[in-house]
């Protein structure tokens, strides 16, 4: 066991110039650590080379507990215990060390953060101090010496990282810092994975800084019961044009405060802002008191917030500006609970340039139809908007699966001009009525590849709802079209129209009617009659074999351009109980058919 | 040109050509209630009243006890659906979403 050296027990509290100090009496730097079997050594790393070190004006004494204690240290520092103990060092002077230089189990050594020593040490760094100190405690309740920051090679004035997976500490009331944070830039991270922390009170805190404070809440409070009551109030970012991560997978307490943020008035990046946020607060994730939402991007902001709370989950950005906004991808993504998008009617879609993709994927429950209040719909010009977009892949996937409504106002103007991907596009999308789509515009796609799952126009409709009739006479689309395997399979779509008569659409590059139709309630397709079906290989289980999706008439097309254009053998054309007109020219092209090497199954001559 | 006709009471058949082996095999399954019709050129149209019997058979071709069932869970092109013995897609759920 470590002796106190002179120090002495306390018997009173005390302040050095007003200086609030920890335990009584205690001036230096205090922690306490622990050796264990077979590691009897503790390295202090000052995460700088030795010419670092001494820029940095590096030189501590430090009492290492056990009886000894080394004196004018200006670099690195190793000590051998004698014996598996816990051990109280105490340090003074201008001092610094970096966990992750450090390593484990070095840091895993470290239980306690027991005083910062603001009186008798005074930091180079914060940088790293405590990272990966995933055992350590935090009793201090004095605040670090700051005043001082490195500045020169190699330094880093940021607190970044100071507390990242110290998963011990519970606590942190660093309101005591607020007018003592000296020349630091930077807070990214810095309580990073403190999975345990049920509060963190940063309240008068300026944050106005050179650096950003990207991560700094990131999975805060995850591994505990109600989250973590996050207070920080009035957070200035108005420097920063990064915002990214700040709560990603943090798990937030009802009480969190975190009203009157001001940010950028130019602009920041929301990358993951709220990515997998929970809690309490989680549900209902409140910023209508913000300044200067400007986001540049909305990637996954809000993805998976509360996506396992089947309570009524609300997010509130009334007043957030997306004038700038590049692209919405992922945005709310996955919010299997989410109500309520308050602030909605504000978003103007202007510069999006890379993506709408799977942006509304499993929001199962989400109200922005002509029945959502006012300011939870998107206006009209959000989705014609999107002309540049290029994957439209899943954008509206699973979309309202559990609670299904109308369509929102304006998605009849859908602009997809600019779309070069759009697989399972609709997959799962529930509707109380139907779309209209006939405005989509495909004539920018781009074949993808071989790999069924992946090709334009896979799965389009796949499981839909609600959408019954697909007008796709303009969509234009060329010979990068791949497939429509699955495109209206298990959907509730009841006619396809893809042309009447002569069409623009080029069916030359689809190579699979695979189950297209399976399991759905369509009893129509038309088809051009200039179709060209070149490349088609298989029409297998094209539909149940009681099933008929197609009109005589239609059917008789069909196979008067299948015979017409496709010269492949070997497929097998599984198209239900259609039937054809018999005795004429389509009987011929039927038989032409299958005498190139082919199988039709289907209803035989009317 | 081989025709299993509209009122052809077995239902279950297979197609293929004059080779051995799984890949002789054109298609097999069913073929539809009364009132659907197969068509093909493919030299052999073989149909029974059973997927069982089918089954028999199509694994025999293929040289393989279990190629009936893997063909049906695992979603084989050849294979025309439903089946009453397995779960069609069973091994390649199809993910639609990412």
């Amino acid at each position: 066991m470590g002796i106190l050296n002179g120090i002495g027990i306390a018997i009173e509290t005390s302040t050095l110039d007003g200086v609030p100090s920890g335990p009584a009496e205690e001036t230096k730097f205090v922690i306490e650590v622990e050796t264990t079997i077979g590691d009897l050594d503790f390295k202090i790393d000052v995460g700088l080379s030795a010419a670092q070190a001494t820029a940095a004006g590096i030189n501590f004494n430090v009492d290492w507990g056990d009886g000894s204690s080394d004196s004018g240290v200006t670099f690195d520092i190793t000590h051998t215990y004698p014996s598996v103990d816990t051990y109280t060092i105490k340090i003074d002077g201008r001092f610094t060390m970096n966990g992750a230089s450090m390593g484990t189990p070095n840091t895993y050594k470290i239980k306690k953060l027991k005083n910062w020593g603001t009186a008798e040490c005074e930091m180079a760094s914060l940088y790293r101090m405590f990272y990966k100190a995933t055992f350590m405690t935090y009793e201090a309740t004095d605040y670090p010496d700051v005043s001082n920051l490195y500045t020169g090679t190699g330094s880093s004035r940021t607190f970044g990282e100071l507390f990242r997976d110290c998963e011990a500490i519970t606590e942190l009331d660093l309101t005591g810092w607020a007018s003592n944070l000296g020349n630091a830039n930077g807070f990214a991270s810095m309580f990073f994975r403190c999975k345990n922390l049920e509060s963190v009170n940063v309240t008068g805190w300026d944050f106005n800084v050179t650096g950003n404070i990207n991560s700094i809440f990131r999975e805060v409070g995850s591994l505990t019961t109600n989250g973590c009551k996050v207070i920080a109030p009035n957070v200035n970012q108005s420097n920063s044009n990064l915002f990214d991560y700040i709560f990603y997978f943090a798990k937030l307490h009802a009480d969190t405060d975190i009203t009157g943020w001001t940010l950028r008035a130019a602009g920041q990046r929301w990358l993951s802002t709220f990515y997998g946020t929970t809690g309490d607060y989680g549900a209902n994730i409140d910023l209508s008191t913000w300044t200067n939402m400007k986001p540049t991007s909305l990637q996954s902001a809000f993805q998976g917030a509360n996506s396992s709370d089947s309570s009524k989950v609300t997010i509130n950005v009334t007043g957030m500006d997306t004038s700038i906004c590049t692209t919405f991808q992922f945005f709310i993504k996955e919010n299997n609970a989410l109500t309520s998008f308050i602030g909605a009617s504000g978003f103007t879609n202007t510069s999006s340039t890379i993506g709408i993709r799977q942006a509304f994927i499993k929001c199962k429950v989400l109200n922005i139809s002509p029945s959502a209040p006012a300011a939870n719909q998107f206006p009209a010009t959000f989705w014609s908007g999107f002309g540049s977009q290029t994957v439209w892949d899943n954008a509206f996937s699973s979309f309202g699966t559990t609670t299904a409504y109308a369509p929102p106002t304006g998605f009849d103007n859908l602009d997809t001009s600019g779309g070069t991907q759009a697989k399972s596009m609709f997959s799962g999308t529930k509707f109380t009525s139907s779309p209209d789509l006939s405005s989509l515009d495909f004539s920018g796609l781009v074949a993808v590849g071989s790999a069924p799952q992946v090709r334009t126009f896979y799965a389009m409709f796949y499981l839909s709802s609600g959408i019954t009739n697909i007008d796709a006479r303009n969509w234009n689309f060329s010979n990068d079209a791949e497939s429509l395997e699955y495109f209206a399979r298990s959907s509730s779509i009841q006619t396809i129209t893809f042309g009447s008569g002569f069409s623009a659409n080029d069916f030359s590059g689809i190579a699979s009617l695979k189950e297209m139709v399976r399991f759905s309630s369509v009893t129509s397709i038309n088809w051009p009659t200039n179709a060209d079906f070149s490349s088609v290989t298989t029409a297998q289980n094209f539909c149940s074999t009681s099933d008929v999706p197609m009109l005589t008439a239609q059917y008789d097309n069909f196979l008067t351009r299948i015979n017409a254009t496709n010269s492949n053998t070997g497929v097998t054309y599984s198209m239900g109980s259609c039937t054809y007109t018999g005795g004429g020219a389509v009987a011929t092209a039927r038989a032409a058919i299958v005498a190139a090497g082919n199988t039709i199954i289907d209803g035989g001559p009317v | 040109m081989n025709t299993l006709t509209k009122d052809d009471p077995k239902r279950w058949f297979l197609v293929k050509d004059n080779g051995t082996g799984e890949e002789s095999l054109q298609v097999f399954g069913y073929a539809g209630n009364i009132g659907t019709e197969v068509q093909t050129n493919h030299p052999v149209l073989l149909n029974w009243l059973t997927e069982e019997e089918l089954q028999n058979k199509v694994n025999s071709i293929a040289a393989s006890d279990t190629y009936y069932k893997d063909a049906v869970e695992t979603e084989n092109y050849k294979f025309q659906l439903p089946s009453q013995l397995y779960e069609y897609g069973l091994k390649s759920k199809n993910e639609t979403e990412e």
